[in-house]
């Protein structure tokens, strides 16, 4: 006689194996966000951007509470520097004010898959207001026809 | 699902049109494979971050080196093999960065018993007996329920299993699975 792992499969093996796929859809499903993470990982490895480095490595997390000075941190790579800084906004949000090596220049501040564009003045000033706490890095494109962009690591607000 | 929509056909289909000049095939390709890779992630012992970034680096390392896939057709074996060499890769890391202080790593168990509380009364009786089967058979499964009846093989390979292990015939695992659902009558079929 056949052992029963030796058959071949029926209608009831397949319906066990769709029980099985709702359950780890409802026990254990991937980040809602994961394909999404995915796509933007694609396509900032696409641009083949320099990565900056950070500064000061212990200022992964800036601090903003209460009256105590803000930390700021910088950015550096081999064509721009940027410096940012955060201070409370409107509800539980941050106004980030950063400053960058050159007027003009285009930064993009980028959460999760989101990314909130902004131009420096002529000072290389930047403001990006009501930015909600989170991981956050920035995406700089320096005017020069042909610079690489240049890509932030993630920071923690 | 009919061998028409099979999971490895439709990913071939997506990622040639991805090559042959339309890039957002791409996106569509990532859509219909993560939750696959990810499962495959979590299966090899992985826990919920490094999953992710398994996940993410195979999407990478596919991009970088699609030109060397030589059939289209393999898309779905090459992303699942790179998921789980790169989660021994990691689990190996994380083995050696431990000092003496550290208790002994263990694979990552899966979900928490905790979590059954989101679960509905089948599969509530179908998570009893499914954590009782071997690891292995636990990987396999959870694995090869993410296609249909033509991608088992491919999806066992993936985790490095032989083919036969499930398909044509039902397998050890899964024939262990049965046996315990059909002889609890508190178990039903949907």
């Amino acid at each position: 006689m056949t052992e029963a792992f030796q058959q071949p499969m029926d209608e009831l093996d397949e319906e066990i194996l769709e029980q099985v796929l709702d359950l780890f859809d409802a026990l254990d499903p991937p980040p809602a966000d994961l394909t999404e993470e995915v796509v933007v990982a694609i396509s900032l490895a696409a641009l083949d951007a320099e990565i900056a480095t950070l500064q000061d490595e212990s200022a992964l997390l800036l601090r903003t509470t209460g009256a105590s000075p803000t930390d700021a941190v910088t950015f550096t790579s081999s064509a721009v520097q940027l410096m940012v800084s955060t201070s409370e906004d409107e509800g539980d949000n941050l106004r980030i004010d950063g400053w960058v090596t050159g007027g003009g220049v285009e930064v993009e501040l980028m959460r999760g898959t989101e990314s909130t564009p902004a131009v420096a003045d002529a000072h290389g000033r930047l403001v990006w207001r009501r930015v909600p706490r989170g991981q956050v890095r920035f995406l700089i494109h320096p005017p020069a026809s042909g610079a690489r962009p240049v890509l932030t690591p993630v920071i923690e607000l | 699902m009919t061998a028409a929509t099979s999971l490895a056909e439709r990913a071939s289909t997506l990622f040639e049109g991805y090559r042959d000049g339309e890039p957002g095939r791409l996106d569509g390709l990532v859509e219909l494979l993560t939750p696959t890779l990810w499962h495959v992630a979590r299966a090899c012992g992985l826990d919920r971050s490094d999953a992710e970034d398994v996940v993410q680096t195979a999407w990478l390392r596919l991009v970088e080196k699609q030109a060397t896939v030589e059939n289209p057709k393999v898309v779905l074996a090459w992303l699942g093999t790179t998921v789980r060499r790169e989660a021994w890769r990691v689990r190996k890391e994380r083995r050696r960065s431990m000092t003496w202080e550290e208790p002994p790593e263990q694979a990552d168990a899966g979900p928490d018993p905790a979590d059954a509380a989101v679960l509905g009364e089948t599969q509530r009786v179908l998570w009893g007996h499914f954590r009782k089967l071997t690891p292995r058979c636990q990987a396999l499964l959870r694995v090869v329920s993410r296609g249909g009846r033509p991608d088992y093989a491919v999806l066992a390979e993936t985790l490095g299993m032989p083919v036969g292990s499930i398909g044509p015939t039902r397998g050890r695992c899964l024939a262990a699975l049965r046996k315990a659902l059909t002889s609890d009558p508190t178990w039903s079929q949907t």
